[in-house]
């Protein structure tokens, strides 16, 4: 049953819209073949913020291109001069953005972190590609802050993020025969207790994507982790992928120590291994 | 600051998409509609989840179509039977959608509505639809949430009003955003009976085809943007497609009973007439 209490809301909103529809977000490009780019600022905070959600887009990878991307939220408290990680190893690759022909593609990768940030502070972007070409992404970032009851809202101060290997990849899951489940792949094992969970996927190195459509299920222990939903990962011969995932934040319960896990299920003959990264606030 | 609080999470989640044996396939991820005879006329409810296992705490419901050359703009009924599907009345009613492509086209879905409510265990849900157009079909997605370790955390409503509804043309209340990128007069949806917890935005056009431009959608009372409130962002296409960036998670709000709210829009170029319903949760 649901306790009768009073409402809940957060007093501040921000983001980097921008000032016109046509032009929302902020680009930035990604280093090549592995390398970081240079970090580019998106928004100064003009109020303490609770909740962070970030959508990261760009345009598709030409086909005979393998279009791998991570990108890291970057923060610095004393104005956008000296940036370190907020956020790191957000996977990216392979998604669309902007309006492309005839059919209006916007962001196709989203993440939301309960997150504490200081007002004053400025957040910032930076991606690295796998491609030998450095291709122009965009970023919107989202935030909420100050909610009114501050006990009706667990938020944490840091992420951890797990299952990067090199360059512009994440943890490659086995993809099982058409029709049944692959193995469980761990992720990595948690170094704090998380409080909120968020995933990231791509294509691995593909660079000529089938059409299908997969499932990626997350786990500990072999065994599905309770209350948290899969995700849902589209990829097309346009060589973009995109995701269904339950952006909404995915409180959860991890310790530290516990190895997390994901497995893929997919419907098609069509062999598309994905990459995977798990981020926890901590 | 955030206070030091104990981690939430929820303990239990369904949806009508992996519940399944196999990944829906793209075309038709979620429970399609039956079709409508005739426009403005109810369709016969289809049910989405049977008799759920567990009370529910938070309802995500995702909404895609084909764009076409007809009128897509509909409302759609979320139902429920507290008995298991066999009388259902309405949980939530007329909810607006328009041209929302299948998850096909490279963005995933991406017109989604978050209600933190509380529906009982047992429950079934369903839904049924109006169109402008008796060609119409419709697939909805719908993800439930439950069972909050720490209910006091959480704060959720047991029923949901709408607001600007236009049964008899399927649509909402009229708004029609500025030109190239100036926001347009505040508009009234509608003025509320309840004191609200929570609110969802739901957007639809106007006919049988769209301009290729985007928009930014605000809600507000009394001509000023509800704080804590975020921006939305449609981008339409010519093949009579929209594509949205909606909040990721529930608009939490503390509004009382007997407030008119708002939306204006902007455009990047030359606007068309949206409309809006909107859903308050108490």
């Amino acid at each position: 049953m649901g306790l009768i209490r009073q409402p809940f809301r957060f007093r501040h909103y921000s983001s980097n819209f921008g000032a016109g529809p046509a032009s929302y977000g902020t680009a930035f490009t990604a280093g090549t073949s592995g390398a970081l780019g240079t970090a580019v600022s998106v928004m100064t905070l003009t109020h303490d913020v609770h909740l962070l959600t970030v959508h990261i887009g760009a345009t598709v990878a030409p086909s005979g291109v393998v279009g791998t991307m991570l990108a890291d939220i970057l923060v610095d408290p004393a104005g956008g001069t000296n940036w370190s990680s907020l956020i790191s190893y957000l996977a990216a690759g392979n998604c669309a953005s902007l309006a492309t022909g005839t059919v209006p593609v916007l962001y196709t990768a989203a993440w939301a972190f309960p997150l504490f940030i200081r007002s004053g502070s400025a957040l910032g972007v930076r991606g690295r590609g796998g491609h030998s070409v450095g291709r122009g992404q965009r970023v919107l970032l989202q935030a909420w802050g100050e909610p009114s009851r501050p006990d009706a809202w667990w938020c944490g101060q840091r992420v951890e993020t797990l299952g990067y290997t090199s360059g512009a990849n994440g943890t490659s899951v086995t993809v099982g025969s058409e029709n049944t489940l692959g193995a469980w792949v761990n992720i990595g094992t948690t170094t704090a207790a998380w409080g909120a969970m968020a995933s990231s996927v791509q294509p691995t190195t593909d660079s000529s994507l089938a059409t299908g459509e997969q499932r990626i299920d997350f786990g500990i222990g072999s065994t599905l982790l309770s209350g948290h939903p899969p995700l849902l990962v589209f990829t097309s011969s346009s060589e973009d992928a995109s995701r269904m995932a339950s952006v909404c934040p995915m409180f959860c319960a991890v310790p530290a120590g516990a190895t997390l896990q994901a497995r893929q299920f997919r419907t098609d003959a069509s062999d598309v291994p994905i990459d995977v990264l798990l981020h926890g606030v901590i | 600051m955030a206070l030091v609080l104990p981690t939430f999470r929820f303990a239990r989640f369904v949806d009508n998409v992996t519940t399944v044996a196999a990944v829906a396939q793209v075309n038709d991820t979620g429970t399609q509609s039956n079709s409508a005879s005739n426009p403005h006329v109810d369709t016969t409810p289809v049910t989405l989840l049977s008799a759920l296992a567990f009370d529910v705490h938070l309802l995500e419901v995702a909404f895609h179509q084909e764009g076409g050359t007809v009128d897509c703009n509909g409302l759609v009924d979320i139902l429920v039977d507290p008995a298991g599907g066999t009388s259902w009345s309405e949980l939530i009613s007329d909810i607006a959608l328009s041209y929302h492509p299948y998850a096909t086209t490279s963005s995933g879905l991406t017109y989604w509505l978050r209600f933190p409510l509380f529906i009982r265990a047992g429950t079934s849900l369903g839904f049924r639809h109006r169109a402008a157009d008796s060609l119409l079909t419709i697939y909805v997605v719908a993800r439930c949430h439950g069972e909050p370790s720490r209910p006091e955390l959480w704060w959720c409503g047991q029923k949901i009003e709408t607001l600007g509804a236009n049964p008899s043309t399927s649509k909402g209340t009229n708004v029609t955003p500025g030109n190239s990128n100036a926001w347009g007069s505040w508009t009234n949806i509608g003025a509320s009976t309840r004191r609200y917890g929570a609110l969802a935005l739901g957007i639809n056009g106007t006919d049988a085809s769209t301009l290729n431009t985007q928009y930014f959608f605000q809600i507000g009372a009394g001509d000023v943007q509800l704080p804590g409130t975020p921006q939305y962002m449609v981008a339409a296409a010519t093949a009579s497609l929209m594509q949205y960036i909606t909040p990721a998670v529930p608009v939490w709000c503390d509004e009382p009973s007997g407030t008119t709210f708002q939306v204006r829009g902007m455009c990047a170029g030359t606007a068309e007439i949206f409309n809006f319903t909107l859903h308050g949760v108490y």
